[in-house]
């Protein structure tokens, strides 16, 4: 059943973003640069609300109401809800950085990641999917964007490492589509079930799963996160990675693409997917650089929607894509939080000592120990529904997998609250006594975050609506090796 | 009638949050504002208590059942939000919000003009609203919320005072112990919506409680009723799991008392308690409850009378009587165990209050009696031989070695499997992108590791501080 939106909200925000874009770039100041990208994002959000709202009135299948030449965007309950979260997203982190690191050109990279992530989300077809994943890279590609110095702060193997999953999913998508009889239209169509098992669909199902391996940083490519998150910009990575492409790539490609070798091929990814949770959350213990920690509590955490997707049962299936609104949302207040304390030392704080900095900025404390324990699925968060999901879903499946998240989630929670003792607790040097607690600005989104993490804990119904929709939707894919949840308390 | 339990849990979160998030936004309330939102909150609470006990005996009800809906509902699974009081958990709501009360009135001038002021009574609070929600949930999945709202706010508490850092180090401590066994919990439930289908009371029991018999039985109540039994040795600080109650004692006394004296470490009691039914389906459980208890309340007593300090000396007295306690619901005995819980809560909350001012109150006594208080010392250890009496002392002294041996057996190991993906991590990393860390700093973890395999202790202790654990 196709229907239509009201209004072309996404191209409309689409085209928002990137005019926004190319004028920031051309800004001489950054500060004038950053008041037009937090305007070009704050309509953005909007507009991309009210996709999500027409979608959650009813709507299955929607396009825009354009000729049909122009329909690339396909909005359903899988991406109703990722599409206003990132531009939100953005929009939070475009406020929340540190004024010495945004330049025009830091703006215009944001943007520009963002528009490439809007896209890929909103793709109605396998082309445009590919574009804005390979759009999404290019600003860490181009050194005029997020570099402060001449060099360009990714490092050249984590280039290389990204790049690469960009040439497998353009592969993947090919040879999706050299395989797939019928006109162009037909051949690129995202929804489209390509039944059974030949080598070309194998090969593109492999192309594919090792592209999301690569972008999701699952062990061993978690290796070209944590330099990255050490030594580059970490703002705009952490945007990268909350994009969660390779998930959404899970979902929207190959379950309903590719439905009889997901079904036998998944479950490699799924456990792979485990395996790097468990593996970071070990790793994390013994970490003492602020930076790696937290790359390495995203990467944890985030593997468990790799988990979900794969758990074949509409609970962790839905737990998973809430999960994934949570790890958004309380990974980027970690990230915000700890540039702000950066900006403010002037240099990456050496944690293997108590820095005890909740004694100058205790609202900035109060804003990592919150986004950090809601990302380990505190009470009252939505972390905490996502977790209850994520684990009742898992267990009616695989009980091994079950048993293994609430350890993971255990030592993770140790690790934030071991990061956050580090960062603000113990005795307070002068400079930590000295330093500026959140800046208004700071202030209002991080309560804007807390808010939605809260707000989402004490009614998770209206965040979990969507997911469960989509999880409907994805679970085919999985055919007859499916699931339905045994228990109906 | 019923809706006054939601009044009674929902006020101190109320409280909680408006200080809480009020203060984010940049509102300060005075010490004053914050004291009367906090007794005027547990004063109508104990208000609506006393009016729904009173409906309770005039009618003849047994429990108050509160259905708020769903929390959230896909299609198949539901997560439902009932409260329930009933002959169990009334006792411990009405002791909850007294006591709760009295701790806050008596916090006004203990943490008088301490610059964590505002922060103690949001997490008392918090505290408040988490034991309430415990207390009175309908069903094992809304348990965990209050549980892990209590686990955290007892933690925050012990790192009160932030700017030292053996505060901070315990609260880590505890915390890890904590978590270790609330995945007892959490997969205690995950288990049971496996065997049974379901978490709710009313569901999993045939009765209401003390009657109820458990639905479940075989090896998914065993299976299940070891994994509660996990979770509650955490949380009430049973053998071998007590060596975060010494390090518990780092916070604030009023906050030592209501935790640890009176109702956080009655909660594991309170769960094996409401899974009764459960465990008296399965002979092992059963038994391992008792033989726990047994060997913890024989721990607390021994270690207790060698402690140096009121605070540990009255902490382990409380964990000799929970062990107790775990034995009466291990045989069955839920209304002497119920009672128990009551009584001494309220005891231990008197005496750890009082512990500042306990060699203050000896002297007064001692004047009033005229300079002749009567002999202490004559206890029944003197009956054993002098050699096995020193050997047991050094064993008191040292906490029976759970420390120690929770250190070698799972923290170590756990330390070490990080330490070697951390080189296998590097490598990888060296390989691919080149050094990651500074050449000291690698060299440094490859010694330590290398001290862990000879077991070292000084080596191990070193890594453990490194780890905060």
């Amino acid at each position: 059943m196709s229907e239509t939106l009201i209004l072309p909200w996404v191209s409309l925000s689409v085209l928002t973003l990137t005019t926004a874009a190319i004028w920031s770039w051309r800004q001489q100041t950054a500060e004038s640069a950053r008041r037009g990208g937090t305007i070009a994002l704050g309509l953005a959000t909007i507009l991309l609300i009210a996709v999500g709202a027409e979608t959650a009135f009813g709507g299955h299948s929607l396009h825009e109401p354009l000729p049909v030449a122009l329909r690339w965007v396909l909005i359903d309950a899988l991406n109703a809800t990722p599409l206003p979260l990132y531009a939100a997203l953005a929009l939070g982190l475009m406020i929340l950085a540190p004024r010495r690191k945004v330049t025009p050109q830091w703006v215009s990279g944001i943007l520009l990641l963002t528009v490439a992530t809007i896209v890929a989300y909103a793709a109605g077809n396998l082309a445009i999917f590919a574009l804005g994943w390979v759009i999404s890279l290019v600003p860490f590609f181009e050194r005029r964007f997020f570099a402060i110095t001449d060099q360009n702060p990714m490092p050249l193997p984590a280039r290389i490492v990204l790049a690469f999953s960009a040439v497998l999913v353009i592969a993947g998508v090919a040879m999706i589509a050299l395989e797939t009889p019928g006109d162009l239209t037909t051949k690129l169509s995202i929804g489209l079930p390509r039944t059974g098992l030949s080598t070309m669909l194998f090969q593109a199902f492999g192309c594919l799963m090792a592209a999301v391996f690569l972008r999701k940083g699952l062990v061993p490519a978690h290796t070209w996160v944590l330099p990255s998150f050490e030594r580059g910009p970490l703002i705009p990575l952490t945007l990268l990675f909350n994009g969660h492409l390779g998930a959404f790539l899970i979902a929207r490609i190959t379950l309903p693409a590719l439905p009889d070798i997901s079904s036998q091929a998944l479950p490699l990814l799924g456990n792979l997917g485990l395996l790097t949770a468990a593996f970071t959350a070990v790793l994390a213990i013994v970490e003492r650089q602020p930076r790696r920690l937290l790359a390495l509590l995203a990467i944890s955490q985030a593997s468990f929607l790799v988990v979900g997707l794969e758990s074949r049962n509409p609970d962790a299936i839905a737990g998973a894509l809430v999960h994934w609104q949570v790890v958004a949302i309380a990974s980027s207040m970690l990230t915000a939080v700890y540039a702000a304390i950066e900006a403010r030392l002037g240099a990456a704080p050496d944690a293997r000592q108590h820095l005890g900095l909740a004694s100058g900025a205790p609202r900035l404390a109060v804003f990592f120990a919150a986004g950090g324990l809601a990302l380990v699925g505190l009470p009252l968060t939505l972390g905490f529904c996502a977790e209850d999901l994520l684990l009742h879903g898992t267990m009616e499946t695989h009980p091994q997998i079950g048993i293994i998240l609430p350890i993971v989630t255990a030592l993770n929670a140790f690790n934030v609250l071991r990061l956050f003792a580090r960062l603000f607790l113990g005795k307070p040097s002068q400079s930590a006594i000295e330093i500026r607690d959140a800046l208004p600005r700071e202030r209002w989104v991080l309560t804007a975050a807390l808010l939605f993490l809260l707000i989402g804990g004490l009614r998770p119904a209206y965040f979990v609506h969507l997911p469960a929709k989509a999880a409907e939707m994805i679970r085919p894919g999985f055919g007859a090796g499916a699931t339905s949840s045994r228990s109906v308390k | 009638m019923e809706k006054i339990s939601a009044l009674i849990v929902f006020l101190p979160g109320l409280v909680a949050a408006t200080l809480g998030l009020g203060w984010l936004l940049g509102w300060k309330p005075g010490e004053r504002t914050v004291a009367r939102m906090t007794s005027s909150c547990y004063l109508l609470a104990g208000v609506a208590v006393v009016a729904l006990l009173g409906w309770m005996l005039q009618t003849g009800q047994h429990e108050v059942r509160l259905s708020l809906g769903y929390w959230f509902e896909l299609e198949e699974y539901r997560f439902p939000l009932v409260l329930l009081i009933d002959r169990l958990s009334m006792p411990l709501v009405a002791l909850s919000v007294l006591l709760v009360g009295v701790i806050g009135a008596f916090s006004v001038s203990y943490v008088h003009r301490d610059e964590g002021f505002l922060r103690f009574f949001v997490l008392l609070n918090l505290f408040g609203f988490g034991i309430l929600l415990l207390f009175t949930a309908g069903s094992f999945d809304l348990m965990i919320a209050g549980w892990e709202l209590v686990g955290l706010t007892s933690v925050l508490l012990i790192g009160f005072f932030q700017f030292r850092n053996d505060p901070v180090r315990s609260a880590l401590r505890v915390f890890l112990t904590y978590r270790i066994c609330d995945i007892g919990l959490l997969t205690g439930v995950a288990m049971l919506h496996h065997f049974a289908g379901t978490g709710s009371f009313d569901q999993l029991f045939t009765g209401p409680w003390p009657n109820g018999i458990s639905l479940l039985t075989g090896t998914g109540a065993m299976i299940v009723g070891a994994l509660f039994l996990l979770a509650a040795m955490g949380k009430a600080a049973q053998v071998p799991f007590s060596g975060w109650l010494p390090r518990a004692m780092e916070g604030p006394t009023p906050s030592s008392a209501i935790f640890y004296g009176a109702l956080s470490v009655h909660a594991g009691a309170y769960l094996l308690l409401r899974a009764q039914p459960l465990i008296a389906s399965s002979l092992v459980v059963s038994a391992a409850v008792v033989t726990i208890g047994i060997v913890t309340a024989i721990h607390g007593t021994m270690v207790g009378r060698a402690c140096a300090d009121a605070k540990t000396a009255i902490g382990y007295a409380a964990m000799s009587q929970l062990g107790i306690i775990f034995v009466e619901i291990g045989l069955g005995l839920k209304w002497i165990a119920l009672t128990h819980i009551t009584g001494h809560a309220v005891v231990r909350t008197l005496q750890f209050l009082r512990a500042p001012s306990m060699l203050h109150d000896h002297h007064r006594l001692h004047a009033a009696a005229g300079g002749h208080l009567g002999e202490t010392g004559a206890h029944f250890e003197m009956l054993l031989p002098a050699s096995l009496r020193v050997w047991l002392y050094r064993l008191a002294i040292e906490r029976g070695h759970h420390d120690t041996m929770l250190d070698r057996c799972i923290v170590a190991p756990v330390i070490r499997l990080a330490g070697q993906m951390e080189m296998i991590e590097e490598r990888l990393a060296n390989s691919i992108i080149g050094p990651a860390r500074p050449e000291h700093e690698r060299l440094a973890i490859r010694n330590g590791l290398r001290s862990i395999g000879k077991s070292g202790r000084v080596a191990l202790g070193h890594k453990l501080e490194n780890a905060d654990v």
